[in-house]
């Protein structure tokens, strides 16, 4: 390349960054150290010389906004804007948890991020004998349309970003979206937020699957497919590494799974005549936040780098947001100790600062009582709060991918891109991630780390602040949030209401309806969005396709 | 029974939890401890519990749920255990379980309730102060 | 004893439970439930079902119990894994993909520790099969890990052998030269969709001296082939077929083929030679481990540092040794002086 670095540098800040601040402007806010020194957007080695270093900068690294995405996925990053502050909330029922949202976006939340429980995760009703103890323990029970439209009471869609933590429903969850959207009077078009939508991750590491892998995967490709027409503002999957990482594996693992999981779901649309330009936009990721900072930083840049590649590289994409992988993080829960809770409050705000220093387009942060059970409300105050310091008193988002050039870090994104080719080209040759999942091969990967991890806790090689060093005798017993009881009879009444104030046989009809078309080939979206809009609950549009579809059984250990 | 013979223990995750890790290390740090473990992977109800608890003939049953379900699922597995009169065998019972509600659990007949936080050493030496010093 | 086996005969299944731990160990009770146990069973052919880690055997097993059931039997299983060489404990895994029966009354499952027994086996494996044929199931279904020709216990007690493989194990074509081929009835291709297992089959045909003829391919719906198609007995042919457990392509036919071969094993003749079979294999293993333990009595004993002083010093051969140790063995065998000292042999 004849122009030097300077040069290269200034091209970027004409087109790259010039185009996208034109329709993103820097924030208002001056950008300058805490010593009123003024930041730049970006700094590369200006005195680059060397052609053949350069070559290699311009290639591995480059600019942030442009291929290969290593330092970011927009040229400004959160000089424009901030990552979404997103903590995850939802517990018991739709009520409390419409209390809770409304709590947070008064406190500065920007995004909504729904957890639902067990029983609805895993398409059974309330009042199903499975979901006998597990109403509203780890989310929001949702059974009808009903219960949607109470959880979103009062906050109007068209103004809040809203990321649904659900996986194998997600197709009938998106359809109560947009059913409520429709009542506020919100077109789907100007809906915004993200489902989770991936199953693969739950065979290998979250356990909450419902169908086989192949009728799955049938359900996905028709979200992608209807959200391209009617949702262009909706992600229709977030591909997961978090629970990954939760599991057990390592930072390689977690990014060479996830791929790997992205790549057999844009196989899947692909062969479902999708064009990889149209839905692959659409597609984002969510990974977790340990608190080793300088590793997880290197994850994530190697992350975006390699996705970028197999993007173009593998599947041809053109359209360079294809190739942009867009990632929430949630910092690391089982890294909080039971043991001097306080303690987490610190690991959960070096998780966050990794995640920042990694250009994660969105954050949740964990609260401190996590290991216990659902935080309190103080503690998730303290939780976003953790955010909010990062953002406006440290000074990391003044500049672009700020960690850049140093040694250690450059090094290491090189040998995590390297290891994860080596994971996903060994999948391959199982004949791709299903394939690999029913050998168990992923899980045993993760099996072996995870317990090796553990045994170094356990023999002390691995040091746990206050757990296996510096511990004390403690009595403190953090306050923990007790589900009511209460709430758990509101939920089932409310079912109980809803199925009798419907009209059955148009119930019956439009379940009828779903079954037939889940026989075939069409796409379910439409008659699963009739189904919720007749009130049919989550259970009873999951056992239509149940009876089509089966049930999945795992492997074992 | 043989004194020699190891003595048998069933991990079991009840309810619709799917955080299996921390039984998947149990379970291996267990049979490397000398224990033959059944493991009966996730998304199991009290009752296929109980039938293979007491199918497998086991010394031990050990609970390990993270929802916040354990006072109904584990009330639940108690009350099958006394229904087949199976008292004999021992119950421990792990997961996210806050203080407040061990006593109950004990009440039950869970002789050990692990929180979060406990160590794999407490565990064994648990276990092998309720089975009288076998391996 | 007489109690124990009334209960389990009244279908009580906490005794049929705590009778399977009882055989595990040494008593009286123990040696007499095993003396009615030999004499009052022998009618149900065992299926044995061997194979490598990981090729689907508890997937398969869980398949056929599935099967078995809607066909209106009452199954027994008895799944061994081995017993960890570093710890004493085990890892009991297969009952993991068998749990949707663990409620099912006409069902038991049994998970068993090999207790570093060699072979495939565990010792109390013969009397549980036999506890189980006592509460009335039939068939009674063996399943435990087999990877080569030391691993091949379970045949004299298996009636009908399968064995399973599996491709895209890096080894698989290996497998079949590795002796484990040898005491198949049926040899099962399971998850005969991947890529691998066309020419594993073919391997296998070649293995058993089939002939590799256009009409044994796999295709995806060729159901059967049989090796040895030109042998005159049926005996000698062994059934081979490529599966999936997990969707159950080809298990309905493959449990017909068990059925048939059961079917022929259920005549007076076959009755004795199996009985015989399981006695042999009983004698066969008591005698082994009394003459390992001897021979091993004798070599951790304080003869032996005297004799390969001798050895040493060049005043007598190995093999005379050898001779010298060997009749010191058996002299221990024919008055046991069991000391706390005698490791326990394998």
């Amino acid at each position: 390349m004849a122009d030097s670095m300077q040069e290269q540098f200034e091209k970027w800040k004409r087109e790259t960054l010039a185009k996208s601040t034109a329709r993103m402007p820097e924030r208002p806010e001056r950008t300058v150290t805490a010593s009123g020194r003024d930041v730049d957007t970006l700094y590369v080695p200006k005195d680059m010389q060397d052609g053949a270093a350069r070559e290699t900068y311009l290639t591995q690294i480059g600019f942030p906004g442009e291929y290969p995405f290593t330092r970011g996925v927009q040229p400004a990053m959160y000089r424009s804007r901030f990552w979404t502050m997103r903590q995850y909330a939802g517990f018991a029922d739709a009520e409390e948890t419409n209390q809770r949202y409304r709590f947070l976006l008064e406190n500065g939340q920007t995004g909504l991020s729904v957890a639902f429980d067990l029983p609805t995760q895993i398409g059974y009703d309330s009042d199903h004998a499975l979901s006998s103890g597990e109403v509203g323990k780890v989310g929001v029970a949702i059974d009808t349309l009903a219960d949607m439209e109470v959880l979103f009471d009062s906050i109007p869609l068209d103004k809040v970003s809203t990321s649904m933590t659900i996986n194998a429903p997600a197709a009938v969850l998106l359809a109560m979206y947009v059913a409520v959207g429709a009542k506020q009077g919100v077109p789907p078009e100007k809906l915004t937020g993200t489902i989770q939508n991936d199953v693969l991750k739950e065979y290998i590491a979250r356990g909450t699957y419902i169908f086989p892998p192949a009728p799955s995967l049938r359900l996905i490709t028709n979200i992608f497919a209807y959200a391209s027409k009617h949702l262009p503002r909706f992600n229709t999957i977030s591909v997961s590494g978090y629970h990954i990482r939760e599991a057990g594996s390592t930072a390689t693992q977690e990014v060479s799974f996830t791929l790997a999981d992205g790549i057999a779901y844009v196989e899947a649309a692909r062969s479902a005549g999708l064009d990889i330009d149209k839905f692959a936009p659409r597609i984002s990721f969510f990974f977790g936040a340990m608190t080793d900072v300088l590793e997880e930083v290197a994850k994530f840049r190697a992350a975006r780098r390699l996705w970028a590649r197999i993007m173009r590289e593998r599947f041809g994409a053109k359209d360079p947001r294809s190739c942009m992988l867009r990632f929430h993080t949630q910092t690391c829960g089982f890294t909080l100790t039971a043991q001097q809770v306080d303690n987490n409050v610190v690991r959960v705000a070096l998780q966050a600062l990794a995640a920042v220093l990694g250009g994660t387009q969105s954050l949740h942060t964990n609260s401190r009582d996590e290991a216990l059970a659902l935080p309190t409300e103080e503690a998730v105050q303290v939780a976003l709060r953790t955010q909010q310091v990062i953002a406006h008193e440290s000074g990391v988002g003044h500049t672009v991918d700020p960690l850049a050039g140093s040694y250690y870090i450059e090094q290491l994104t090189d040998e995590i891109e390297a290891e994860a080719r080596t994971y996903i080209k060994r999948i391959d040759e199982m004949g791709g991630m299903v394939s690999a999942i029913e050998q168990h091969y992923p899980q045993s990967e993760i099996e072996q780390s995870s317990y090796r991890y553990q045994q170094e806790i356990e023999r002390g090689e691995r040091v746990i602040v206050g757990v296996n060093r510096y511990a004390t005798d403690e009595e403190v017993q953090p306050e923990t949030l007790a589900i009511s009881q209460e709430a758990v009879r509101r939920q089932i009444d409310r079912l109980g209401k809803a199925r009798s104030e419907r009209d059955g046989a148009a119930v019956t009809r439009a379940l009828d309806a779903l079954e037939t078309g889940a026989r075939g080939e069409d796409n379910l979206m439409p008659l699963i969005v009739d189904a919720v809009q007749a009130y049919a609950s989550v259970g009873e549009i999951c056992d239509r396709l149940r009876k089509v579809f089966g049930e999945y059984e795992e492997s074992g250990v | 029974m043989s004194t020699n013979t190891p003595k048998r223990i069933l991990i079991g995750k009840v309810g619709l939890d799917g955080h299996d890790r921390g039984a998947k290390f149990l379970v291996r740090a267990l049979r490397n401890a000398g224990y033959e473990v059944i493991y009966t992977g996730i998304r199991r109800t009290p009752e296929q519990i109980v039938r293979t608890a007491i199918d497998e003939d086991v010394d031990v049953i050990g609970l390990s749920l993270l929802s916040g379900a354990h006072n109904e699922l584990f009330a639940r597995v108690a009350q099958l255990i006394e229904e087949e009169q199976a008292e004999d065998i021992i119950m421990f019972a792990g997961g996210t379980i806050p203080d407040k509600d061990i006593p109950h659990l004990k009440s039950l007949g869970f002789r050990q309730v692990f929180t979060p936080g406990a160590s794999l050493s407490e565990i064994l030496s648990a276990l092998k102060e309720e089975l009288g010093g076998g391996e | 004893m007489d109690a124990i086996v009334d209960n389990i005969r009244r279908g009580d299944r906490r005794s049929l439970a705590r009778a399977m731990s009882l055989v595990d160990g040494v008593s009286d009770t123990s040696q007499a439930l095993k003396d009615h146990l030999r004499r009052s069973t022998g009618k149900v052919p065992w299926w044995g079902f061997t194979g490598p880690p990981g090729v689907g055997k508890s997937t398969l097993i869980d398949a056929l119990v599935d099967m078995l059931r809607r066909r209106g039997k009452r199954v027994g299983v008895v799944a061994i894994d081995p017993t960890s060489p570093l710890s004493d404990g085990a890892l009991l895994g297969d009952r993991v993909r068998m749990m949707r029966h663990a409620e099912d009354g006409d069902v038991f499952i049994r998970s068993l520790a090999t207790h570093h027994r060699e072979g495939g086996l565990s010792d109390a494996t013969i009397h549980c099969a036999r506890l189980l044929e006592l509460a009335d199931y039939d068939p009674v279904l063996i399943e435990t890990v087999g990877v080569g020709q030391n691993e091949v216990d379970v045949a004299p007690l298996a009636d009908v052998c399968t064995v399973i493989l599996a491709p895209g194990f890096g080894d698989d074509i290996q497998l079949t030269k590795a002796g484990l081929l040898e005491i198949a009835d049926c040899v099962v291709v399971n998850k005969c969709d991947l890529p691998g297992s066309n020419r594993l089959l073919k391997e296998i045909h070649r293995e058993l001296g089939g002939l590799p003829t256009a009409a044994l391919a796999y295709e995806k719906d060729t159901k059967v082939d049989r090796a040895g198609d030109a042998a005159e007995s049926t005996t000698d042919a062994v059934e081979i077929f490529g599966i999936e457990a997990k969707s159950g392509k080809n298990v309905e036919e493959l449990l017909d083929t068990l059925f048939e071969m059961d079917a022929a094993a259920r005549t007076p003749d076959e009755r004795r030679r199996r009985n015989e079979r399981r006695v042999l294999s009983e004698i066969r293993r008591g005698a082994t481990v009394e003459y390992r333990r001897a021979l091993e009595g004798e070599l951790s004993g304080d003869g032996m540092a005297e004799l390969l002083d001798t050895l040493q010093r060049g005043e007598c051969s190995v093999e005379s040794a050898v001779a010298q140790l060997v009749t010191k063995a058996a002299d221990r065998v024919r008055q046991p002086e069991v000391s706390e000292n005698d490791r326990e042999p394998k």
